[in-house]
């Protein structure tokens, strides 16, 4: 080693530790700055919150989002699933900043369901499925959403009832960014580097009472590109992601193309009820299961079997009307999942169960506010039980 | 400029006093140690580091293109030199050699052979005109370019560059004699 590189050496790893008092000093210092901080929020803040809580908009965000997802998917009787990137687009500054967004979403597990492409500009997204030709447009302006199948030459438009007209998307999750952020409870947790599909990722974990996000970042242009999101029993994985991308307008066209059959429904997709779950349990077992419950009613669930769905619904032989009525009651129970207002967990346990059996419970939740849990049966009655009478399987879970 | 300081600098522009105290956690070692060698008395060079952090506190936010670790070395060095220049601080309190500016070591043999050499190397830095010892901190502790350093001196790059090159030779001469050298 040569002198100079000694020299060098010494005076780069020069450190001196400071005294207690110094330590004191500054953390002092950091603690009136909190404490200044928190009076000036205080100040002000209730305003802000009254503002929020008013405006439909901020009052729905982080739902509407998610909603208009999962409404797309149904009417595929599948697809949807979930709002990608909410509060997590705002751990990383140039999102903040982003106009388009584009990524690739997975409700469930990696590998295991169709993959959701979705392209955002202003308060269109653009939504395609894996595996399905259907395209879809959401706009949260209008609160409205069209369906193309182009197969069939039909565009269907759905109009979401109550849904908080939301101007622009990244807009939008600012607003429930900054609220999430005011919540108390929530909390920023370093992950650090971690090797990802090949790539070293760097990330952090976001918790919120409600919901849980890890978003991982190219440590090389400091933008994420990887969003892990759990809410509840549903977890959504956005991958891919890019924003600031150039996107073709046309792609988010509300009118439907030229020799289209246009359809308009409309729906409240907030008021899904205990009866409209098991309305829509009694179509799956129906309709779609010979007289048996499905595996699964969980939203990942429900996005991975989406194009068989539809499949069976194209050859049910039932009218137009008929199969828009089934598909409205699929809709409504996937919702009560969707939004589930229960306390605590949802346990099902209906996989096999033939749809009429009395003596085998298949769900079971408390609701919001109960003492006793709710049980639903095969025969789809329902009956009040104690924690201590609930089939043996909650405690296995 | 690494993701976890830019990520510390977005949440403190985002309002999040604490992490302020991740960054200060983070490099008040260093920059105790550079303020110790450039004004050569721990009591002003700790308060310097306490009225940096006091006036980062007061900003409401700010955009760094270098890194986090120069900033904070530059913030160091101009409250270093007012220090200097106002003549309000005298060094009242003689550098212990044992806890004042100690260098990075890895095993027992480098550090007796370091701790030695970082002792001859302070008393060789403090040794050294003002206006030198600070530009070769800053390039070579703080990282800092010399376009950097003469920005925020005020200067012109040549003679940032003139002071480091004089510096570096004193530096050079007065400690070469006492150096460890290891096969090249």
């Amino acid at each position: 080693m040569k002198p100079n590189n000694n020299i060098y050496k010494l005076i780069a790893g020069l450190k001196t530790t400071p005294s207690a008092k110094l330590d004191a000093k500054v953390n002092n210092a950091i603690d009136d700055a909190l404490a200044q901080r928190k009076r000036i929020e205080s100040a002000y803040m209730p305003s802000i919150r009254r503002i929020i809580m008013r405006s439909p908009i901020t009052k729905f965000a982080v739902a509407a989002i998610i909603v208009a997802a999962v409404i797309v998917g149904i009417h595929y009787f599948g697809g949807g699933a979930t709002k990608p990137c909410l509060a997590w687009d705002c751990v990383i500054r140039p999102i903040m900043d982003a106009n388009t967004a584009e990524f690739d979403m997975i409700v469930g597990e990696e590998d295991k369901v169709p993959v959701i492409h979705d392209m955002i500009m202003g308060s269109k997204i653009h939504r395609t499925v894996e595996g399905m030709k259907e395209a879809t447009i959401i706009d949260l302006a209008s609160s409205q959403i069209l369906s193309l199948d182009p197969d069939k030459k039909k565009a269907i438009y759905i109009s979401l009832k109550d849904f908080p007209q939301i101007p622009n998307y990244m807009d939008q999750l600012r607003n429930v960014i900054k609220m999430l952020e005011a919540t108390p409870g929530f909390t920023v947790e370093d992950l650090g580097d971690q090797v990802i599909d090949g790539r070293t990722l760097y990330g952090f974990k976001a918790k919120h009472p409600k919901l849980e996000v890890e978003i991982w970042a190219d440590p090389a242009t400091g933008l994420p590109v990887r969003l892990v999101q759990k809410e509840g029993q549903m977890k959504i994985i956005c991958t891919n992601m890019r924003f600031d991308v150039p996107m073709d307008e046309s792609l988010f066209d509300m009118n439907a193309p030229e020799g289209y059959k246009v359809e308009k429904q409309e729906m409240n997709i907030f008021d899904s009820t205990e009866a409209d779950f098991i309305e829509g349990l009694k179509v799956q077992a129906e309709v779609l299961g010979d007289g048996i419950f499905p595996d699964d009613v969980s939203i990942e669930h429900f996005v991975k079997l989406a194009p068989t769905m539809k499949d069976k619904f194209d050859k049910l032989t039932v009218s137009e009307e008929e199969k828009t009525a089934l598909g409205m009651k699929l809709q409504k129970g996937v919702m009560f999942i969707r939004f589930f207002k229960g306390d605590g967990k949802w346990i099902y346990a209906g996989k096999g169960v033939k749809l009429g059996d009395a003596n085998t419970a298949i769900f079971w939740y408390r609701p919001a506010g109960s003492q006793t849990y709710h049980v639903i049966y095969g025969d789809l009655t329902i009956k009040d039980v104690a924690e201590a009478d609930l089939p043996k399987q909650v405690e296995k879970q | 400029m690494n993701f976890e300081d830019k990520l510390l600098i977005w949440k403190f522009n985002r309002g999040d006093c604490e992490a302020v105290r991740r960054i200060y956690e983070k490099y008040k070692q260093e920059l105790v140690g550079l303020a110790v060698a450039l004004l050569k008395d721990v009591s002003a060079a700790e308060d310097v580091v306490h009225d940096v952090f006091v006036s980062f506190l007061q900003l409401q936010r700010f955009n760094l293109t270098g890194s986090l670790k120069g900033y904070l070395a530059t913030c160091v060095a101009n409250a270093a030199r007012n220090v200097i220049r106002t003549n309000t601080r005298r060094p009242q309190e003689p550098l212990d050699e044992s806890q004042a500016v100690v260098s990075k070591t890895n095993s027992p043999v480098h550090e007796a052979i370091f701790g030695e050499q970082s002792r001859l190397l302070s008393q060789a830095i403090w040794e050294l005109p003002y206006e030198q010892r600070e530009v070769v901190l800053l390039h070579i502790h703080g990282g800092l370019k010399f376009a950097e350093i003469a920005g925020s001196q005020d200067v012109s790059v040549n003679t940032v560059l003139g002071r480091y090159r004089y510096g570096l030779e004193k530096l050079r001469s007065k400690f070469n004699g006492e150096v460890h050298y290891e096969a090249e």
